[in-house]
């Protein structure tokens, strides 16, 4: 588990963080999300103890990594945002150079290399050297480096960023397979700009703004925090009059988000698409089909990037 | 000192495989060694040596393979913090156990060594080109090379080398990029240059024994320069650098 308290941090006179606090919990996915200079990177950085932060703590089994930040170093994986390759060695040799790195024994990390590589369908660039790779394939090596000292912790910042979408799927399928297998009962804590990715391999979430917490928690969680009411789809066998669905929308206090033909997209509470669906019957229109539309992450991250917005220029 | 080990390994691969950097070593070394010979030869077949001139070279002596060795240390050394931070390879190596002081130590000790390696070739080849240039013009009265001279020779090219090193990995590790990494270290470079004309030109000698001395003051500047890098060396410093902090 990690346990976040507190970060704040600022270079010269940019504060970059204003108080982060969030828990990344043992042998689940937690996204961590945000718009460009929200402070991932710099939140991520302090969990890996490569920055100091000003103020504020980061608890990993109960050593606070900030003032100890050695017991971070053996026991997480990394792969940066944007990040170099030495180009002129071949995959084989770069990642034995970190297995000594991390203390590997000249055996271990021979199998533990061939392994990764096999899992990662990599075997036949094995002694290519990295310069020929595709940027997919980096991306695969540095997954192969982040978890070859079998790490407790995954810290991924923007892995899927900069691909193509067939390569980005492709990793994506990777880390899916991976969460069951090499990755189950680890803490792995991704940060991304795709809040699709996000939603389909993350447990929980922490929604950074500013520098500072707006959300954490699970999904469902954020959907209650924001206040968004499920959308519903209602098939009509007729159009209803303009002017009665007016009246039931101030009457029974449901939102009409979309028309089209007979189709009709409502926003309620689940409670009173019961009552819309009977005005609807007495109105004279038989329902055809009645089905709930799911919120996206991206759906809700943007009605609360909106209200953030709004509140700040209030 | 694991971590040293693994760094001065890497360091090794980095320049053994990178194929543009190991001609510009191998160019400096082979021209460093040729020249010297060439120079000698070309003096006696044009009748040029003369004791005033033989005099001027054992005095370059001093100087000649710390040049090299201060060049070779200079342009690893340059490569060193702000071409891995350029690559984007600095921030992997960081996130590893290794500590900020085992990688600065081991790029250091690594640039450092390859320097005094490369300044014996050079010093060899100086000396024998001296030697036979000193028998040419009969100076067979002079002892060359005396053991103080030898002793001067090496305390200078070492003391220097390990100076500058340590001077300019640590701008190395303080600037932005490569460049200004690079620029820096041919500006150390250029006093030693100097030096080298003024000798050549005015006939300036200076004792074996100051330079003894001298060396030895400059080995305990590098020593102070060392303790208080490696007191305040960290992560941050090695990932972001001075300048962008």
């Amino acid at each position: 588990m990690i346990k976040v308290k507190d970060l704040k941090k600022s270079f010269g006179t940019v504060n970059v963080l204003k108080g982060v606090s969030f828990i990344a919990r043992e042998k689940r996915v937690h996204g961590l999300i945000g718009h460009n200079g929200a402070g991932k990177t710099t939140t991520l950085r302090i969990i890996l103890g490569l920055l100091k932060p000003d103020h504020g703590s980061v608890i990993v089994n109960g050593y606070d990594v900030t003032k100890r930040p050695e017991i971070i170093w053996r026991k997480s994986g990394y792969v940066a945002e944007e990040e170099g390759y030495y180009d002129y060695l071949n995959a084989y040799e770069y990642l034995e150079f970190f297995a000594k790195a991390y203390g590997l024994t000249k055996h271990e990390a021979y199998k533990r290399i061939k392994n990764l590589l096999e899992m990662l369908g990599m075997e036949d660039y094995a002694h290519r050297k990295i310069i020929t790779y595709s940027r997919g394939m980096r991306r695969r090596l540095a997954l192969a480096r982040a978890l070859l000292h079998n790490p407790e912790i995954l810290i991924l910042d923007e892995l899927m960023s900069g691909l193509s979408p067939e390569v980005a799927k492709e990793i994506r399928d990777l880390i899916l397979n991976l969460a069951k297998g090499e990755l189950a009962g680890k803490t792995v804590l991704i940060s991304s700009h795709n809040l699709w990715e996000v939603e389909q391999i993350c447990d929980d979430i922490t929604i950074l703004y500013k520098g500072r917490v707006v959300f954490t928690g699970t999904l469902e969680e954020l959907k209650s925090t924001v206040g968004i009411r499920p959308r519903f789809r209602i098939r009509l066998s007729h159009p209803i009059n303009p002017e009665i669905l007016n009246d039931l929308q101030s009457s029974l206090n449901f939102k009409l988000i979309n028309i089209n033909n007979t189709e009709y997209t409502i926003e309620c509470g689940e409670e009173t698409v019961m009552k819309v669906l009977n005005e609807f019957s007495k109105a004279g229109a038989n329902i055809l089909s009645l089905s709930e539309e799911k919120m996206s992450l991206n759906d809700i991250y943007n009605e609360l990037w909106r209200r953030l917005k709004w509140e700040e220029w209030e | 000192m694991g971590g040293v080990g693994i760094i001065i390994t890497k360091e090794l691969l980095h320049v053994v495989k990178n194929k543009s950097l190991l001609a510009q070593l191998i160019f400096i070394l082979v021209f460093s060694v040729v020249f010297p010979q060439i120079f000698a030869y070309s003096m006696i077949n044009y009748e040029r040596v003369t004791p005033q001139k033989v005099f001027t070279l054992i005095e370059l002596g001093k100087y000649y393979p710390l040049m090299i060795g201060v060049l070779f240390a200079s342009i690893l050394a340059g490569e060193s913090f702000a071409g891995e931070r350029e690559r984007k390879t600095m921030e992997i190596l960081a996130a590893t156990p290794l500590s900020a002081k085992s990688i600065f130590i081991g790029k250091l000790l690594f640039s450092i060594l390859i320097a005094l390696l490369l300044e014996i070739p050079t010093f060899m080849s100086f000396t024998s080109a001296v030697y036979h240039l000193k028998d040419t013009a009969q100076l067979n009265n002079i002892e060359f090379p005396t053991s103080t001279y030898l002793l001067a020779c090496t305390l200078s090219s070492w003391s220097l080398t390990i100076l500058v090193t340590t001077v300019v990995i640590t701008a190395s590790l303080l600037v932005k990029t490569k460049a200004a990494a690079t620029t820096f270290a041919f500006t150390v470079l250029l006093p030693i240059a100097l030096l080298i004309t003024a000798v050549s030109l005015y006939n300036i000698t200076i004792s074996d024994e100051l330079i003894i001395a001298i060396s030895a003051l400059f080995l305990i500047v590098s020593i102070t320069v060392l303790s208080l890098i490696l007191k305040h060396i960290s992560k941050e410093l090695m990932i972001l650098g001075f300048m962008r902090r």
